[in-house]
């Protein structure tokens, strides 16, 4: 059976552990330099498995983010339509002042 | 029979309540929990914004480092710098962050009172331009009609027209709120996922950015151990010393970010907590008090209304 993700990840992690260990207690510089260096290439591995990780997630993020959208377009429609009732208000109000208007001419021009 | 403009005015306003009363209103713990779940979103986006630029940067830095400590053995090669994350991967999340952002607000605006209390001012020029028409010369000799009944016409529209923007929200704010849990669910579970965990002392079960941020900062420390190794006989006491006072600070700093990448993971938490929240809320059933009290209480506002309109007579 082929190891999960997490149980590669884990065999790198334990030795970059056990070589950072080894790291601190070195008690020469070549020894120092030389498990660094191993460090480093396993750092690089284990930067590779997140990046993969995370990089395996991108396309859900993408299926989602076109549903989010799809509903905020439904609740824009919404907000429309409660946009249009308050308006249809401010249109009968005009008119009521046109008509007002109206009769005022009217008014001065029938006497 | 004879009614008294009071009488008549009164079975108007419970009329009216009555009507707005049989569709109900959006409950108050909706309005309560919108801006609630807002500024879940908000916190939880600028957080999670923070969570992968700190990974970046921090992976910046220890390239940069690497390059220094290495320069006398290795030199340098441009191939020796690269991103963490594909800028496109960044950018994906960024957007449905951004969309999450742009729900909430619209979500806010459609179930907020603003819209209510601009109807409420464009019903009331209604009112005062129905009043200023039915008090002309001509219009009297046209029809008869008072203020009284211009200010009748004008609470009546406003109180259909609040019933219809209430119907409206009430049939379909609870559907779209529904309809929105799951991918709010999904995006934090995928959000919390990136972020991972860090490695525990045998440097198992770490993954994600936890993980990497945990790594980069032990790196960091490798990095200014052999600095200080390799430079340690040209530095003068206070340099040394500086330097060294950076290997117990970057000790700190690896846990101070990791703690506060955990802590961007319970803002994720809390953002599904604050939606669910919601949705509970649009689905409650309000109890015959609560129910009467918003009888009451849009009554009241009926009148207050109908008040307002009079003022100007």
């Amino acid at each position: 059976m082929n190891p999960s993700q997490q149980e590669v990840h884990d065999v790198f992690g334990e030795l970059y552990q056990s070589l950072t260990e080894a790291y601190w207690v070195a008690s020469t510089i070549v020894d120092k330099d030389r498990l660094r260096g191993a460090a480093d290439a396993v750092f690089d591995i284990l930067t590779a498995l997140n990046r993969a990780d995370i990089k395996s997630r991108t396309e859900e993020y993408a299926i989602l983010k076109d549903q989010v959208n799809s509903i905020t377009k439904k609740l824009a429609a919404l907000q429309s339509e409660i946009d249009s009732i308050i308006h249809n208000v401010t249109v009968a109000t005009s008119v009521v002042q046109a008509i007002g208007k109206g009769l005022d001419f009217a008014d001065k021009f029938f006497v | 029979m004879y009614r008294s403009p009071h009488h008549r005015y009164g079975t108007l306003t419970w009329g009216l309540a009555l009507l707005f009363a049989t569709v109900g209103c959006i409950s108050p713990a909706v309005h309560k929990n919108v801006p609630a779940f807002a500024n879940a979103v908000t916190l939880a986006t600028e957080n999670t914004k923070s969570a992968f630029d700190a990974v970046e940067q921090t992976y910046e830095n220890v390239q940069a480092e690497r390059i220094v400590v290495n320069y006398d053995t290795q030199g340098f090669n441009p191939k020796m710098v690269n991103r963490f994350l594909d800028p496109e991967d960044l950018e994906v999340r960024l957007t449905l962050l951004d969309a999450l952002q742009r729900y909430a607000s619209t979500l806010a605006d459609v179930s907020g009172d603003e819209k209510l209390d601009l109807f409420d001012d464009k019903t009331r020029a209604l009112g005062s331009s129905l009043q200023s028409l039915t008090g002309k010369a001509a219009f009297q000799k046209l029809v008869s009609s008072s203020a009284r009944d211009a200010n009748i016409a004008a609470t009546a529209v406003n109180a259909l027209g609040r019933w219809f923007i209430e119907r409206k929200r009430q049939q379909r704010l609870p559907q779209l709120i529904e309809e929105m849990q799951d991918p709010v669910k999904s995006t934090a579970e995928l959000l919390e996922a990136d972020i991972g965990s860090a490695p525990d002392e045998r440097g198992r079960g770490g993954h994600g950015l936890r993980d990497q941020l945990w790594n980069e900062y032990t790196q960091a420390l490798l990095q200014q151990v052999a600095f200080i190794d390799h430079n340690k006989d040209h530095f003068d006491p206070a340099s040394k010393a500086a330097e060294i006072r950076k290997l117990p600070a970057l000790v700190r700093q690896r846990s101070l970010a990791d703690q506060t990448l955990k802590q961007t993971q319970a803002a994720l938490t809390e953002l599904v907590d604050a939606h669910g929240a919601l949705l509970r809320a649009t689905k409650a059933k309000t109890d015959v008090h609560t129910e009467f009290s918003a009888l009451i209480s849009e009554a009241q506002r009926i009148k207050s209304f109908y008040d307002s309109l009079q003022k100007k007579d």
